[in-house]
C-alpha cells in the first residue's frame, strides 16, 4: 500500500498522464480524461481529510541552485486542489455532453487535462519558481482552449491578446521572482513571507501583483477575459470558476505574511480590485452576450477579492473564491445549455421567455445567480459579507463594495429576467445527461458552501445592509434605467480596451513597427552590410587583379606565340594549287640539283 | 634528231613533255575536274616511261608497273570524283580558290 499522503504529489500527475495518453492514442478522452481529473480529486480529498501534521514537503529534485523543484501541501493548497479538480471533474464530464459533435474532440480533453495538471501543480507548489511553472502552463492551456475554434474569425486574435495580457503580467511576476531570489537566496514561501520589509521588497510586491492583474484579470490587464469567452463554454467556467483567474487570489493567500509586512502593496492592491470591480459590475450591467456578462461579472467579483486581499482578509478572498467557484461554474454551464440549446446564440435580447422550455436549467441559474447577487442564506452572501466585514475600516472601499453589490444584483436579475422571462423568440429543449446531472453538485455548493466558510462573530449591522442592498439590487435590475452618456461610457467599457488598442495595438505595434525597421534597416543592417561591402570591395579588387595581372600574363604568352606564328601561317594558305606548287618546285629543284651536282 | 626509227629517246621526250603539260595544267587550272585530269596525264606520262624503259631492257616488270599505276588511277579518279561531287554539294563550287579552309 502507498503512502498516499506522503506521496501527495502525485496529484498533479494524473492529469498530465491524462493529457499526454489522450494526445498519443487520440481516442477514449472521454473516458480517460474525466477519469484522471477524478482520481486528483480523490487523492486530494484523502489528503485533505487524513491527519498531516503541518506542511507536507516533497523535493522532486534540485531545479537550479536555490530552486529545488518543491511541492508543498497545507490546508489552503488542498482547498485549492479539492475546487480545481472537483470543479474541474465536472466540467470535464459536463464537456463531454457538450463538446460531443465538435471535430477536435480528443485536442480539448488533451488540452483541458493539461490545463488541470497547470493548475494544480500551480497550488501545490513550495516555491515561487515552480508556482511560476504552473503558472505560465495555465496561460498556455488557457490559450490553446480560448484558440480551440481556431478556424473562426477573431477566435485566434483573442486567443493571441489573452496570451499577450497574461505575458504582460507574467513579465512582472518574474521580475518580482527574481527580486526577491537576489535578496533571500531563494524563492520558498515559507522564507519570502519572513523576509523583513524593505522597498525592494515591495517593489517585488507590487511586481508580483501586476502578474496577479494579469493572470487574475483585474486593472490594468482585465480586457482579455471578456475577449476570451470565444472559447468553448465549458472552458469558460473552467478558467472563471476553478482554474487561472483564481490563480491571482491564491498567489496572496500564499504570500499573506509578506503582503503584511509591505502594506503599501496591499494598499494599491485593494484600490486596484476596488476600481475593477465597479468599473466591470457597470459594464457587466449594460452588456448584451450573455457570456460576457457573466466575464464581467467574474472580473468584478475577482475585484472584490483583491480588494479583501489587499486589506490583509486573505481568509475572506479565499472563502469567496470558493463560494464563487461554485455558483459561476454553475451560471456558465446553464449558459452553456442555454447557448447549446439555442444553437450557439448568445445575445440575450434574442433570448426569453426560456423558463417553461428549459425548466430545470432556469431554476439552476436562477440559484446561482442569486448566490452571486448575495441572496442571504445563499453560498454568494456569507462569502461576500466576509469581504465587507473586512473593508469595514475604509469607508471608501466600503462604499465601492456595497454599490458593487447593488450592481451584482441589478445585472444578475437583468439577465435572469432577459432570458427567461418575456416572450418566445426561439425554440429551444431542455438539456439532459451529461449537461443537466453534473450541475447538481454545484447546484448544492452554490446554496450550501457558505455555512462551512471561517466565520468570525458575524457583524448584523453589515449582514442586514448587504442583504438589502443586494435585494434592491435583484429588485431593480429588471427595471434598471442607467442615463444614456453613462450607459455609452459602460457600453464602450470605459473606453479601457479602446485605450489599449489605440496606444498598444496602434501605436506600438505600427508606429513601433515603423521606428524597428528604421532601426532595423539603419542600425541593424550595418552589422551584416559592412563586411558585405568589405567582401565586394575586395572582391571587386581582387577581380581586377585576376582579369588584368594572371590572365594579362596567360594572355600575353598567347599573343607571343601568335605573334611569333604569323609569318609561318601566311604558308598555309588553304589554297590547293599552292601546295601543288611547292611540290612540283621542290621536286623541281631536288632534281635539278641532282643532275647538276 | 630524226624521227625514224622511233627510239627510246622519242618515248622520254614525249613523257617529259606529256609530264610538263599536266604539271603546268594542274597549277595553272582553277577548275578541280581539270587538275584531276592533268594528275592523269602526270600518271599517263609515267606509264609511257615505264613501258619505253621495259621493251628497252627487255624486261616485263616495268609493264607490269604500268598496269599498276592504270589500277591505282582509277582508283585515284573514282575517289577523286567522289570527294568533288560532294563538295558540289555542300559548297556549289568546284573552283579550288574558293575552297581554301583548310589551313591556319
Amino acid at each position: 500500500m502507498v503512502n498516499l499522503v506522503a506521496n501527495f504529489w502525485w496529484i498533479p500527475l494524473y492529469p498530465l498522464f491524462g493529457a499526454a495518453i489522450i494526445a498519443f492514442i487520440r481516442r477514449g478522452a472521454s473516458v480517460i480524461a474525466p477519469l484522471m481529473v477524478a482520481l486528483s480529486f480523490i487523492h486530494g480529498l484523502i489528503v485533505y481529510s487524513s491527519p498531516r501534521g503541518g506542511t507536507l514537503d516533497h523535493t522532486l529534485t534540485q531545479w537550479m541552485p536555490g530552486l529545488p523543484f518543491r511541492f508543498a501541501a497545507d490546508d489552503l493548497s488542498l482547498l485549492m486542489v479539492l475546487i480545481v479538480s472537483g470543479i474541474g471533474l465536472l466540467i470535464h464530464i459536463y464537456s463531454i455532453g457538450y463538446m460531443a459533435k465538435e471535430p477536435g474532440f480528443w485536442r480539448y480533453f488533451a488540452c483541458l487535462n493539461l490545463f488541470v495538471f497547470f493548475m494544480l501543480l500551480l497550488v501545490l507548489a513550495s516555491n515561487l519558481a515552480v508556482l511560476f511553472a504552473g503558472w505560465e502552463g495555465v496561460g498556455l492551456a488557457s490559450y490553446l482552449l480560448i484558440g480551440f475554434h481556431h478556424d473562426r474569425p477573431t477566435v485566434n486574435r483573442n486567443a493571441n491578446k489573452a496570451f499577450l495580457y497574461n505575458r504582460a503580467g507574467d513579465a512582472g511576476f518574474l521580475l518580482g521572482t527574481l527580486i526577491l531570489l537576489s535578496i533571500a537566496g531563494n524563492v520558498e514561501f515559507s522564507t519570502i513571507n519572513k523576509l523583513p520589509a524593505s522597498g525592494l521588497t515591495l517593489a517585488a510586491a507590487l511586481l508580483l501583483a501586476l502578474g496577479a492583474t494579469g493572470k487574475s484579470a483585474q486593472l490594468p490587464l482585465f480586457v482579455w477575459l471578456p475577449d476570451a469567452m470565444v472559447g468553448p463554454t465549458p472552458v469558460s467556467a473552467l478558467i472563471h470558476a476553478a482554474t487561472m483567474v483564481t490563480a491571482g487570489i491564491y498567489l496572496f493567500a500564499r504570500l499573506a505574511p509578506f503582503l503584511a509586512a509591505n502594506p503599501d502593496a496591499g494598499l494599491v492592491i485593494a484600490i486596484l480590485g476596488a476600481a475593477t470591480s465597479l468599473i466591470a459590475a457597470t459594464i457587466a450591467a449594460v452588456e448584451h452576450d450573455i457570456k460576457r456578462i457573466l466575464a464581467y461579472s467574474t472580473v468584478s467579483q475577482l475585484g472584490l477579492m483583491f480588494l479583501a486581499a489587499g486589506l490583509g482578509a486573505t481568509e475572506a478572498a479565499m472563502f469567496h473564491v470558493t463560494t464563487h467557484a461554485f455558483f459561476k461554474a454553475l451560471l456558465f454551464l446553464t449558459a452553456g445549455n442555454i447557448i447549446h440549446a439555442l444553437h450557439g446564440e448568445q445575445d440575450i435580447r434574442y433570448m426569453g421567455g426560456l423558463r417553461d422550455k428549459m425548466p430545470w436549467t432556469f431554476r439552476l441559474m436562477t440559484l446561482a445567480a442569486l448566490s452571486l447577487a448575495g441572496f442571504p442564506g445563499l453560498a454568494g452572501f456569507f462569502s461576500k459579507d466576509a469581504i465587507l466585514v473586512a473593508a469595514l475600516k475604509y469607508p471608501v472601499f466600503f462604499a465601492i463594495a456595497l454599490s458593487v453589490s447593488f450592481l451584482t444584483g441589478a445585472y444578475s436579475s437583468r439577465m435572469l429576467w432577459a432570458v427567461f422571462f418575456g416572450t418566445y423568440q426561439r425554440d429551444a429543449h431542455e438539456a439532459h445527461g451529461n449537461m443537466l446531472h453534473t450541475l447538481w453538485p454545484l447546484a448544492i455548493g452554490s446554496a450550501l458552501a457558505g455555512y462551512f466558510g471561517p466565520h468570525g462573530e458575524l457583524a448584523w449591522g453589515v449582514m442586514l445592509t448587504s442583504a438589502l442592498v443586494s435585494l434592491s439590487g435583484l429588485y431593480f435590475g429588471r427595471s434598471l434605467r442607467i442615463p444614456v452618456v453613462l450607459k455609452q461610457l459602460f457600453a464602450r467599457r470605459w473606453f479601457i480596451n479602446d485605450a489599449y488598442e489605440a496606444v498598444l495595438v496602434h501605436a506600438v505595434t505600427r508606429k513601433g513597427a515603423r521606428a524597428a525597421n528604421w532601426f532595423d534597416s539603419n542600425l541593424v543592417d550595418l552589422i551584416p552590410h559592412v563586411p558585405s561591402s568589405a567582401t565586394t570591395t575586395l572582391g571587386l579588387l581582387l577581380g581586377w587583379f585576376d582579369r588584368f595581372v594572371v590572365d594579362g600574363l596567360v594572355r600575353l604568352t598567347a599573343a607571343l606565340f601568335s605573334l611569333s606564328s604569323y609569318p609561318l601561317r601566311l604558308v598555309q594558305s588553304g589554297r590547293i594549287q599552292h601546295y601543288a606548287l611547292a611540290m612540283v618546285l621542290t621536286l623541281a629543284l631536288t632534281l635539278g640539283w641532282y643532275l647538276l651536282a | 634528231m630524226s624521227l625514224y626509227p622511233i627510239t627510246t629517246a622519242h618515248y622520254v621526250i614525249l613523257s617529259g613533255a606529256l609530264l610538263l603539260i599536266g604539271a603546268a595544267g594542274l597549277l595553272m587550272r582553277r577548275n578541280i575536274i581539270v587538275m584531276l585530269m592533268a594528275i592523269e596525264l602526270i600518271l599517263n606520262a609515267v606509264n609511257i616511261n615505264l613501258v619505253a624503259f621495259s621493251k628497252h631492257w627487255q624486261q616485263v616488270t616495268g609493264q607490269v608497273f604500268a598496269i599498276f599505276v592504270i589500277t591505282v588511277a582509277v582508283a585515284e579518279a573514282a575517289v577523286g570524283l567522289g570527294i568533288l561531287i560532294a563538295l558540289f554539294r555542300h559548297r556549289g563550287t568546284v573552283i579550288a580558290d574558293e575552297i581554301d579552309l583548310l589551313k591556319w
